[in-house]
């Protein structure tokens, strides 16, 4: 019984450490903390809730497309209005209000359910798994494999030197602005897709994404304290995101 | 006349107009006049000592929480002034507490406690004698509004002018001095210490009053008291920030915007709340540049 | 009337002063040395900015080491900073006043200005510090310092960042500082600088006193 328990929060680390490893990009490379995350988690869970059942997996494209265009409309406000930490974190707390008021005008009822989805299980070494949780635990170590082989290649110098000091970096040549694109772009793609693929287990409703928020900010505080660059935040991001989900779970 | 005296009288007008006015404008101009304290309670802190806070959902929600459960179980309405200040104290040690960090952290932290409390809010569910909270919060007996009216407005009345008083003081130079740098404060022989406990707990205290005025106007809480909106609420009336006159009209504008929008579709003013808060780093940039 | 005794000051496992001792016997002392020699980091260490790894400081032979910044400006003992630190959405003459309340008198406003006056910046007092040129910034950080009315200045090259026309209006300052019977440590790279206003001085390198050159 307790074994089981320990699983659980385990794959709830798993899916805490995916989600979190966005956040920790963006504040980073991007240098602010995303409380639009929330929204773009709330935003994909819509989509999932409009197409997954007729569209299937290709529900996924409209996904990375509405996204995207979120997604670059962030990093454009954040060079066009966003010049510190403070201003680009509250420039994105307002695209995340904005996320949000777009999915609850346009969707009257409070709450959705997708329940039509069945749920596979699957048994490994004696431990139930659902699909939902296997996916999550082969996107972190797919997501794992591709940091560590950016940071070992030759841009991996540069986007460490961009997580240390942007304006030392900007004058030693870096192109800043493709790594905060990048960054931006690809947390706000991963958390809608988190989004996404969590929809079938949970309540869908506009502001479902600051729970999970919280939690992430919580775990990014505290990876943040090793002070840390390149693949190893992310490493010991993944870990406390695990043994922060162990402790949560306990209690 | 000089501007402070010109600002006094100014609020006295916008605080006796609605005394001649309908019920609807009555509670109207009651609601904000609350929303303008509880601004202003921000404003102390942000303006005097230079942290932004988007936590004062916590000394705000909670006082209207706990005295709301408290009138709900006939505890007299005398006792909800000593809620009021033990839930000021309470956070007033929070802020002191999280002020320890830096300014930008300070900001995170704040801002994460009201989202805790937002999340944690819908279990608030007593069952004993029935008061079953969660998301849709729970009701107590309505007061007159005149007599909310009279006592939020005389609430807003006294941190106003306290506001101005600690502005001029040597305590409010002290303040601003932290404020600037508090090392070089320190330097100077400042007791910073002091200072940042004394900001913590002027601040709570008002938003504190101001949450309990809320209880007793609304007649009804829910966990949306202490929502992203309700946290931002400061940050945006105030992105004009001149003299303390602006903050109050900003509150004034946003309530009166709020219902306006909010009569065309339901929470279309959180549209404006985003666009004002997705341009504010402009519109602080501008308001400075002008000071 | 103020010793360092023993002093050491430890940052993780980088030791930036050992055993450091020196006394102020003189009016004015030096304290000459390289870069990283350790010269800010007594200097903060005696305004109580930050607290020794070991080691005493004693004023008037009373053990003040534990004793808060702010506490030590009340006895005497202030500090002014390398990089001027003004409260930059100050007046001028705000930022002397804050000096000035330390003492809690009366006529805070008229000190200030009378302060301002002395250090020829009077025709600034309502002009808010950020507007400030680095030259008037360091003029009005030694105001702010003699508004606290110290016995002890503690100047932590005060000479930094200032160009030629500006470092000779610092210098004469210093001097009036001097003539007016104010006792200083103050911190330089060069015995040079500091000749014409120092008493004695003392050289520190690596954290390390190494020469003591005190008369009397």
């Amino acid at each position: 019984m307790e074994i089981n328990y320990l699983i659980i929060n385990f794959f709830s680390g798993i899916f805490l450490a995916l989600f979190t490893i966005g956040l920790i990009s963006n504040f980073k490379i991007a240098k602010f903390l995303n409380l639009s995350y929330g929204s773009f988690f709330a935003l994909g869970a819509y989509v999932a809730y409009h197409f997954f059942l007729s569209l299937h997996l290709l529900s996924i494209l409209i996904l990375l497309f509405i996204s995207s265009i979120f997604g670059i409309l962030l990093y454009v406000l954040l060079k066009k209005i966003g010049n510190d930490v403070l201003s680009s974190t509250i420039v994105s707390l307002g695209l995340g209000i904005l996320i949000e008021e777009i999915l609850r005008l346009t969707h009257v009822t409070g709450y959705f359910l997708i329940l039509d989805v069945p749920i596979k299980v699957y048994e490994i070494a004696g431990v139930k798994m659902a699909q939902w949780e296997l996916v999550q635990f082969f996107m972190l170590i797919t997501i794992l494999t591709i940091l560590y082989a950016l940071y070992k290649s030759k841009y991996g110098i540069k986007i460490k030197f961009v997580e240390e000091d942007v304006e030392l970096a900007t004058i030693y040549g870096v192109n800043i602005n493709v790594y905060q694109f990048s960054s931006i772009l690809l947390a706000c793609i991963l958390s809608s897709v988190l989004g996404f693929l969590s929809s079938t287990t949970q309540a869908i409703f506009p502001s479902m994404g600051w729970g999970v928020l919280v939690s992430g900010i919580i775990v990014l505080a505290i990876a943040s304290q090793f002070r840390l660059v390149g693949f190893k935040q992310y490493l010991v991001l993944t870990i406390v995101s695990i043994a922060y989900a162990e402790i949560i779970g306990w209690f | 006349m000089s501007k402070k005296t010109l600002e006094i009288a100014a609020l006295i007008v916008i605080l006796v107009i609605p005394m001649f006015l309908n019920f609807y404008y009555l509670w109207l101009f009651c609601l904000a006049s609350i929303f303008a304290t509880y601004t202003l309670s921000w404003f102390l802190m942000e303006k005097l000592c230079g942290r932004t806070s988007f936590g004062h959902t916590l000394p705000f929600g909670l006082t209207a929480y706990i005295a709301a459960i408290a009138i709900f179980f006939k505890y007299p309405l005398y006792l909800m002034p000593l809620i009021a200040l033990l839930v000021a104290m309470v956070s007033a040690t929070i802020f002191y507490a999280t002020s320890f960090l830096d300014r930008v952290k300070f900001v995170f932290a704040t801002f994460l406690y009201s989202i805790v409390l937002w999340e944690f809010a819908p279990f608030v569910v007593i069952k004993g004698d029935m008061l079953y909270g969660g998301e849709e919060g729970f009701s107590i007996p309505m007061l007159p509004t005149k007599a909310v009216y009279l006592f939020s407005s005389c609430l807003l009345f006294v941190t106003f002018v306290f506001l101005i008083v600690l502005h001029n003081s040597k305590l409010g130079l002290k303040m601003m001095a932290v404020r600037d740098d508090e090392e070089a404060a320190l330097a100077i022989g400042i007791n910073v210490k002091q200072i940042k406990v004394l900001n913590c707990v002027f601040s709570s205290l008002f938003a504190s009053f101001a949450g309990l005025m809320y209880t007793l106007h609304f007649s009804h809480v829910d966990p949306d008291i202490f929502s992203v909106e309700n946290a931002v609420f400061p940050f945006i009336a105030s992105v004009f920030a001149g003299g303390y006159l602006v903050p109050v009209i900003g509150s004034y504008i946003l309530i009166f915007a709020s219902k306006y929008l909010n009569s065309i579709l339901p929470q279309f003013h959180l549209f404006l709340y985003a666009i004002i808060l997705i341009i504010s780093p402009k519109l602080r940039r501008f308001s400075n540049a002008r000071g | 009337m103020l010793v360092v005794k023993n002093v050491s000051k430890t940052y993780n496992s980088n030791v930036v002063l050992k055993d450091v001792s020196l006394e102020l016997k003189k009016r004015i002392l030096g304290i000459v040395g390289p870069n990283s020699s350790g010269k800010s980091t007594l200097l903060r260490i005696i305004a109580g900015l930050e607290k020794p790894s070991c080691g005493k400081i004693l004023f008037r032979d009373k053990d003040i080491t534990r004793l808060n910044a702010n506490k030590r400006v009340e006895l005497g003992i202030v500090y002014a900073f390398q990089i001027p630190r003004p409260f930059y959405r100050l007046t001028v003459l705000e930022n002397v006043m804050i000096g000035c309340l330390i003492r809690n008198g009366e006529n805070i406003r008229e000190r200030a200005i009378k302060i301002c006056k002395m250090m020829g910046i009077d025709h600034l007092i309502n002009a808010k510090a950020k507007v400030l040129s680095q030259g008037e910034l360091k003029l009005l950080e030694l105001a702010r310092v003699i508004a606290t009315e110290p016995e002890i200045i503690l100047l932590d090259e005060p000479f930094a960042a200032l160009d030629k026309k500006n470092a000779k209006v610092v210098k004469e300052k210093l001097l009036e500082f001097k003539r007016m019977n104010y006792r200083m440590l103050i911190t330089a790279h060069r015995f040079k600088i500091l000749r014409d206003i120092a008493d004695g001085f003392v050289e520190i390198k690596e954290g390390k006193i190494r020469r003591y050159h005190v008369e009397g």
